[in-house]
Order: structure tokens, then sequence, then C-alpha cells
């Protein structure tokens, strides 16, 4: 941000004009870092070799450590969601519809949100704070001395680590949540468990979980991105790593919060195309 | 990171400590020279400093929540006019609520954690308890009533924000003029849902602050216990806040 206010474009603006483009300039400066930092990524990516090992220890670490987590947090979530959606089904007497809604809601919208902001706040924060301790204590700068790519050795496992995570977590997280749902459902609303999965399917089909699936990776990419890259370019001792830390946790969250905007409407979008184009038509 | 036993009954003993600060800021609520300067102090920095994320993401979220909740009515309703009462009241009850808290979870939360974690490490605390100043009355209690006050007011902000950003989706996409809109909607909002975003925003506000203290005072080991103090600080506020979001959302559906 403070590389937004003395950038050459804002020089000479009126306060008024100042207050209201900074932060504007700003959030774009950090948009164009993530993607040139991302572009770097998928170049090592790309034209490197044996990166295998090191991706599957850095998943089993991330999933080993969310677990209880997710466990805890998609129960409860979809408990909160049924007995929400429940409240206003019972008035139209369409309680009939509790399951499928609320599946569809949680795999298509909350389970995404909730699984990466869980992951960003455990897993995110903690690798922004592990690679920016390591640049500011100068063993990026040793790694790189000693021959190694420091990006393909530091920054790729924990960026692909992060991205499989947020799916295979996903998919824990749905499953965990339809028993939380199902649970309440029958507990604290009154339905048979039978009644209330009957409608999942007319709701839930491969779109719906394509779409579910997509998001959570969009977001896996934020999250390990906006981490991996505040993290390598800390500077400034341990004060540098505090704000990385905190800026990594906020650009997150809004990253995430204003991806979730665009690839609803990119999804929608290709659904009506596809449904126009080709007749189809599923869950 | 610690293994499991020695971890759990780390994050055992700081929810304790928890609890031992609820009491704290119930004796100090009845004890009259409270620190108005320091209040108002960390109002302005949680609240006034929280506005542009909250009034953006909320609005994001307004807009895609309002996208979702049509596609549904449209797949099994195959009409859009109840738009505005479900989103209305899903907004009110559920959305408006659960998404400023947990980004005020990522603020405030890791911020106060890290100030008084810092604090800890480099003995500050130590030297105001040298200097007979109560660290609960000086850092807890003034962050404990702000807390309160500005993620309440942050939550009615927010749940406005929502609301218009709502109103926009249905005017442009479905064709609803804005009055149409708001009349529709008044049939099916209570008094007892801005009562329970109320409570909500009370017992969140109350939740934040105490977490992130106890987890400040508990930090050791320098700028790396930080980062782990803060690290937990966030993932167990956020596990709370959800615990907290179910049980009062089951108070006010199903007992009150």
């Amino acid at each position: 941000m403070s590389t937004a206010k003395s950038s050459p474009a804002l020089q000479g603006a009126s306060p008024l004009a100042s207050a209201l483009l900074t932060p504007i300039a700003g959030t774009l400066h950090e948009v164009g870092s993530l993607v040139l930092f991302l572009k770097l990524i998928l170049r090592t990516a790309l034209t490197t070799s044996g990166n295998t090992p090191a991706v599957l220890e850095q998943i089993l670490s991330i999933c080993q450590r969310s677990l209880a987590t997710v466990t805890f947090a998609g129960t409860f979530v979809g408990a909160i969601i049924v007995l929400q959606f429940n409240a206003v089904l019972l008035v139209y007497d369409a309680q009939i519809f509790l399951g499928g809604l609320n599946t569809s809601a949680i795999v298509r919208e909350i389970g995404p949100l909730m699984i990466t902001f869980i992951l960003a706040g455990k897993i995110g924060a903690f690798t922004a704070a592990e690679l920016g301790t390591m640049r500011v204590t100068e063993q990026i700068d040793a790694v790189e001395c000693l021959g190694t790519n420091p990006v393909q050795y530091l920054v790729l496992p924990r960026f692909l680590g992060i991205v499989i995570s947020s799916l295979i977590l996903l998919a824990l997280g749905i499953m965990i949540s339809m028993v939380g749902s199902t649970f309440v459902a029958t507990v604290l609303c009154g339905m048979n468990p039978l009644q209330y999965m009957s409608t999942i399917t007319r709701f839930v089909g491969g779109w719906t979980l394509f779409c579910g699936a997509a998001k959570s990776f969009v977001y896996g990419v934020i999250v390990g991105g906006v981490a991996c890259h505040k993290g390598y370019t800390a500077r400034g001792g341990a004060r540098g790593v505090g704000t990385a830390v905190t800026q990594a946790a906020l650009y997150m969250s809004l990253f995430v919060i204003l991806a979730n905007y665009f690839t609803s409407n990119a999804l929608n979008w290709i659904y009506d195309f596809l449904a126009a184009a080709l007749g189809w038509v599923n869950g | 990171m610690a293994s499991g036993n020695t971890a759990t009954r780390e994050h055992w003993d700081t929810l304790k400590d928890v609890v031992v600060l609820y009491r704290e800021m119930g004796k100090r609520f009845f004890r009259q020279p409270w620190r108005w300067h320091e209040i108002l102090q960390s109002v302005v920095t949680m609240g006034i400093g929280s506005l542009p994320i909250i009034t953006i993401a909320t609005a994001f979220a307004g807009l895609v929540v309002t996208a979702e909740i049509a596609w549904h009515m449209d797949k099994t309703l195959h009409t859009v006019s109840m738009i505005p009462g479900v989103t209305g009241q899903f907004i009110l009850r559920e959305l408006g609520i659960a998404i400023p808290a947990l980004l005020l979870v990522a603020k405030v939360g890791a911020s106060a954690t890290a100030e008084v974690g810092t604090m800890k490490v480099t003995e500050q605390i130590d030297a105001l308890k040298l200097l007979k100043i109560d660290p609960i009355d000086y850092l807890v209690f003034p962050r404990f009533i702000a807390s309160i006050i500005s993620i309440s007011c942050l939550i009615f902000f927010s749940i406005a924000v929502t609301l218009a950003c709502a109103v926009l989706v249905s005017v442009t996409k479905f064709n609803f003029s804005p009055f149409e809109f708001i009349l529709s909607l008044r049939p099916y909002i209570y008094m007892k849902d801005l009562g329970g975003a109320l409570a909500k925003g009370v017992v969140f506000g109350s939740i934040i602050p105490l977490v992130s203290c106890a987890y400040g005072f508990r930090c050791k080991g320098g700028a790396e216990g930080v980062g782990t103090a803060t690290t937990n600080s966030v993932v167990t506020s956020t596990i709370l806040i959800i615990l907290m979001d179910f049980v009062l959302t089951w108070v006010f559906t199903s007992l009150i």
C-alpha cells in the first residue's frame, strides 16, 4: 500500500482524489503482483521435475493439521444452514425440499468459502510466516547460493499442497456437513432422515459438484498464491514478518470474496450457454 | 508444532483463561472509572478501520447470494416473486452476520493477539505490573467494550450494505423496482430478527477480544511465538464463533 501512495500516477492529486484512489490503486497493485508470482510458479512447475515427493509431503501435513477444524466447522455450518432454511421452508409448507436446498447451498457456496477461510486462517498464515521468516533470515538467499531454485524447492510444494488439499478438504467437509445436517434435521426439525435425503439428488448433480470443485480450486490458488507471495517477498526483520502475515490474511479474505462473485457469475453463464447450446439440463 | 497431547492441553488451558477473563470483565463492568480514552481509540481502530473491507466484502457476498437464491427459486418454484422475502430473511438472519464476523476475526483478532503477544514477549506487561497498572484493566477491558460496540454496529451496517446489493441485483436482473422490493420484503421480517442480529453481534464481539488477549497473554518464544499465537487465536475464535452461531440460531428459531 505504501508503494501506491508514492506512485507517480497519484503525484499532485487533490487530497480527496488521493484518499479515494489510493486503496484502489493499492489493491490493483496487489492483484498484479499476485498474478506475476503465479506466472513464476506456473513456469517453475512446467519446466522442472522431481517435485512429486515434496508436494505429497506437504499435502499430508496440511490435511493432517486441518482435519479437526474442517470436521467441526463442517458439522456446525451444515447445522446452522439447516435451521435457517427450515424456518423459511416451514412457512411455505415446503419442508421436503430442505435436504436438497441445504446440500446444494453447502456444495455450491458455503462449502468452498468455509474450507477456504479455515485453510487461509490456519495454513495460509502459517505458510506466510514460515516463508517470511526464511526470507528475513536470508535462508532463501542461502538456498539460491547453493544452486537450488528456491521457488522449486520451497514455494512450489507449498503452493501445490494448498491447492490440492483444498479439493480434498472440500470433499471431506461436504460429506461431514451432510451427516451433521441430517442429524440436526432429524433431531431438531422433526424430519425423517430418508425424507431429508430424498430431494438431494434432485438438486445436486454433476454440475453442482463441478461448481463446488472449480470454486474451491480457484480459492485454493488464491490462498496459496497470496500466502507464498507475501512470505516470499517479506522484508524488514521480525516486524516485516508480522506485516506480511497480517497483509496475507487480509488479502486472502478480500480476494476470495471478490473471486466468489466472479466465479459464480462465470459458472452460471457457462451453464446457461451449455443449456442453450446443447439442450443440456443437469443439476 | 507440538504433538497432539501438548497442543490440545494448551488450547484447553487457554479456553479456561477465556472463562476467567469473562468473569473479570463482569467485575470491571460495574467498577466506575472506565478508561474512555482507550475505549474510544480502540473503537476507531477496530470499527472505522474495518469499514472499507467490510463494505466491499459484504457487497460482493450480497450480489452472489442473491443471484444464487434466485437461481434456486427459479429451479424449484418457477417464480421470482419471493426473492425479496427469502433473500432478505437469509441476509438478516445469517449472511449479514456470519461474513463480517469471520472477516473481523481475521482483522481485529489477529492484530489484537499480535499486539498483546508482542507486549508479552518484550516484557512490557511485566513493566505494567511493576507500575501497578492492571494489564487486564488497561489492555483487555477497553478492547472488550470497544469490540462489542463496533462489531454490533458493523453487523447492522453490513446487513444494510448486503440488502442494498440484493436490491441492486433484483433491479438489474429480475425487473423489480426498488420500492416493490422493499414492499414485498416487509411481511417476512420481524423485530425478532433484528434482536437476533444484535444478540449475535454482542456475543461475537465479546468472544473475539477475549480469545485474542488470552492467546496473547500466553505467548512465549519471541517472534515465532507471536506468529503461532496469532494463528491459533484466529482458528479458535473462528471455531467458537461458528459454535455460538449454531447455539444462537437454534435459540432464535426454535426456542423463542
